[in-house]
């Protein structure tokens, strides 16, 4: 899954500390989204549509493998 | 979830883990003292000596999901992941000791082994789960 959560957090000028703490995870947690390693459970998901007040359709988007 | 410090919580709950760890060996402990102490018990009392002290392990995990469902994040998908797989192949490794132990006459090995075993696959589990995702 694809996230624009680092383009978000730099908008807000915000480091990976500030929205740890904002949404209560680690930092490491706030790296590997970042780095598009680890897919956000739902309420996560939707703790950080809130966060950067934003659809949440609008941070995360799938991204389809194509068919044999 | 709720918007708590992570890291305070995470220090708080380790206090915690490392009393009931604590709580944990002085029942075990307190468990063999009473064994040595009178000759003829019923079979049943070693069991239930190890099973007392499985009371404040029990307090520990539960203190640990506990914090798991206040904070989400990678570290709980790393820490279902290998605790999973460390699980599947100490199992695996008891049935296999089991069948060669049961077709070969050797003799049983302690359960530190498998224990060791099992924390060895976890640190392993952990170590390759938090590459991959962290």
């Amino acid at each position: 899954m694809r996230n624009e959560i680092r383009q978000l957090r730099e908008e807000c000028g915000w480091t990976q500390k500030d929205l740890a703490l904002e949404l209560g995870v680690s930092r490491q947690t706030i790296i590997a989204l970042e780095k598009e390693r680890y897919d956000p459970s739902l309420p996560l998901a939707f703790e950080i549509a809130r966060v950067f007040e934003r659809p949440i359709e609008t941070i995360f988007r799938t991204v389809r493998k194509p068919k044999r | 979830m709720h918007n708590t410090d992570y890291e305070t919580d995470l220090r708080a709950w380790k206090r915690r883990f490392w009393l009931a760890i604590a709580i944990y060996f002085i029942t075990l402990s307190a468990g063999v003292a009473i064994l040595r102490t009178f000759e003829s018990l019923p079979t049943w009392a070693p069991p239930l000596a190890a099973l007392a002290s499985f009371v404040p392990a029990a307090i520990a995990l539960i203190g640990g999901a506990r914090f798991g469902s206040r904070h989400d994040g990678v570290e709980l998908v790393v820490l279902h992941r290998s605790t999973s797989m460390a699980f599947i192949g100490t199992m695996v490794g008891c049935v296999s000791l089991g069948l060669v132990e049961a077709f070969v006459r050797t003799p049983p090995i302690s359960a530190w082994w498998i224990y060791g075993f099992g924390m060895l696959a976890w640190v392993v589990a952990s170590r390759v789960m938090t590459r991959q995702l962290a």
